[in-house]
């Protein structure tokens, strides 16, 4: 064999893992055999299931996902494909694909919510700078703009299942091992809403997603149970999401966080996770899981308002991470040491201002480091081209 | 699994959908990517028409490895049809596909961007014989069955190809 057959196979076979896949293929391709039908129904992209490599442990994480807006880039499709539903593949020079360059197919899913939407969320896995670790990366849309786009450190652990990355109000998802064969949401007064799984090429791990309406009651947001099961329909393992509660949280002394001009912020752990109440900023921030399991880094941002004056990264950290760093799209850097938390809970905090002016949009990338200067979490926020 | 699937639902007689959903599970991506690398602008469209298509005349079907055959000549002659429709639509907005073209690049290394910018510079049917050779590593039989034409050829646009692949690589064919 020589060399141009070599570059050839390579440069084809790279080339080829960035074709996405439309997960109502199967539907529009017997719609075109029944054109008297109408439309066919929204597949569930558990049709393509494709088997995933036993994955090793589970993962991750979860905390206050910041919402971005954006656009991602545009691309020519079918005629037979509703733009409204399904949005145009992701652009190689989307943020997040420009930062952390897929090491897997980038797999569309359809998902429809409970008031009946069909709403796509684009998932795939990336490298976490520097080599260690991998990220499970989405971007949620919902009526054609991103409501959430983001990659997070992920790592399945021990006899662990499954574990949440991100999500927004309404979409949760994260990754499980390749036992579990259903995912669904379990909400109060015994309803529920079945997930979906997905796998693709390259896939480390399956990816679950699952929508459930918000359960507001006096004031508070309830908490939701994830089950996850295998094929013999035997729970292999459940997670809860943390609903809101009321603030300022009843837990031990709180610790100030940052205090600055603006405003401040001070961190309790209530419930076993860890829930800001603030002055002077959107009065409260809360993680959606016990602070003793994932995340490695928690990241909490100060301002909610779009562009944002001025802006606060804070969060928690476990005990192994002493240095957090947050890079901004245009190439600005910001970095602090992490400070101890509650006496033995090992969690530390951390807290860096951003700097001014900030980009528009804002897009960043926040990395954990251990004492030995790895990387052991990293998380990459945001959507729309680079620039 | 695929196939099975669709050797049952042949055999049994059952409805189109339930056999060639198997063909259609294991393989669409594959006719996905084979469009794509052959510079289809919207290689989801051909797929689904070239699945489309068999799921129509499914019942003259009767081996699965002619199936898949059958859909990847499907896609290869959808493929060089769309070509000749953009050659014209591009007399009219030459910028078209170079928006696409950008996109793809910017995820791939130096070295890969070049050789598929070369292969994107052959004629069709040569980067036809390359792509299935290369990348799917079709026999010449096989090649030629997909582009409706004799292995003879085939090993022609083969070798022609990597000459000129070499040429504008500045590598050995």
């Amino acid at each position: 064999m020589n060399t141009i057959e070599d570059r050839l196979r390579e440069a084809l076979r790279e080339r080829a893992r960035y074709s996405p896949v439309d997960p109502d293929a199967w539907a529009k391709t017997v719609a075109r055999t029944r054109p008297a039908r109408g439309r066919p129904r929204a597949g569930a992209r558990s049709r393509f299931l494709i088997p995933v490599a036993a994955a090793a442990a589970v993962v991750a994480i979860v905390l206050g996902v910041t919402a971005l807006t954006g656009h991602l880039g545009s691309r020519g499709r079918a005629p037979s494909v509703s733009q409204s539903s399904v949005p145009a593949p992701l652009s190689r020079n989307d943020f997040l694909v420009r930062q952390d360059p897929p090491i897997s197919e980038i797999v569309p899913v359809t998902i429809r919510t409970p008031g009946g939407q069909a709403e796509s969320v684009f998932v795939w896995f990336a490298r976490v700078k520097g080599g260690h670790g991998t990220m499970l990366c989405s971007q949620i849309f919902r009526k054609g703009t991103v409501t959430a786009a983001i990659c997070q450190s992920v790592q399945l652990s021990g006899r662990q299942v499954a574990v949440l990355t991100s999500g927004d109000s309404f979409i949760r998802l994260g990754a499980s091992s390749s036992r579990v064969t259903s995912v669904s949401a379990h909400l109060p007064g015994g309803r529920s809403a079945a997930g979906t799984l997905v796998g693709g090429q390259g896939f480390p791990a399956k990816v679950w997603l699952v929508s459930y309406p918000l359960d507001v009651s006096a004031g508070t947001v309830s908490d939701v149970g994830i089950v996850f099961r295998d094929a013999a329909g035997r729970q292999a393992g459940q997670l809860t999401i943390l609903g809101a509660s009321q603030f300022p949280p009843a837990g031990p002394g709180g610790m100030t966080v940052f205090r600055n001009q603006k405003g401040s912020a001070t961190a309790y752990l209530a419930r076993g996770r860890v829930e800001v109440s603030s002055t002077g900023l959107p009065p409260a921030a809360f993680a959606s899981q016990p602070a003793s399991g994932p995340p490695d880094v928690s990241v909490f941002t100060s301002q909610d308002d779009n562009p944002p004056s001025w802006l606060e990264f804070y969060g928690y950290a476990h005990e192994n991470v002493v240095r957090v760093t947050v890079r901004l799209a245009d190439g600005r850097q910001v970095g602090t040491t992490t400070f101890p938390g509650w006496k033995g809970s090992g969690i530390r905090l951390w807290a860096v201002p951003a700097p001014v002016p900030l980009p528009r949009p804002l897009r960043y990338i926040v990395l954990g480091y251990d004492a030995g200067g790895h990387v052991v979490w990293q998380t990459t926020c945001g959507s729309g081209s680079a620039g | 699994m695929g196939m099975a699937n669709l050797r049952a639902g042949l055999d049994a007689g059952d409805d189109a959908a339930t056999g060639v959903s198997g063909l259609f599970r294991a393989r669409y991506p594959e006719m996905v990517r084979l469009a794509d690398l052959l510079g289809a602008d919207d290689p989801e469209d051909i797929a689904q028409e070239a699945f489309a298509r068999l799921l129509k005349r499914h019942d003259t079907l009767r081996d699965p490895d002619a199936a898949v055959a059958y859909v990847r000549a499907i896609v290869c002659n959808l493929t060089r049809n769309r070509h000749r429709h953009l050659r014209v639509v591009r007399l009219r907005t030459p910028a078209a596909r170079d928006e696409d073209s950008s996109e793809q690049a910017a995820i791939l290394r130096e070295d890969h961007r070049e050789v598929l910018a070369a292969l994107a510079g052959l004629p069709p049917r040569r980067r036809e014989a390359i792509v299935l050779r290369y990348w799917l590593d079709l026999s010449e039989r096989e090649i030629a069955q997909a582009m409706g034409t004799s292995p003879g050829t085939v090993k022609s646009n083969v070798s022609r190809g990597l000459a000129a692949l070499a040429e504008v690589l500045g590598g050995k064919a």
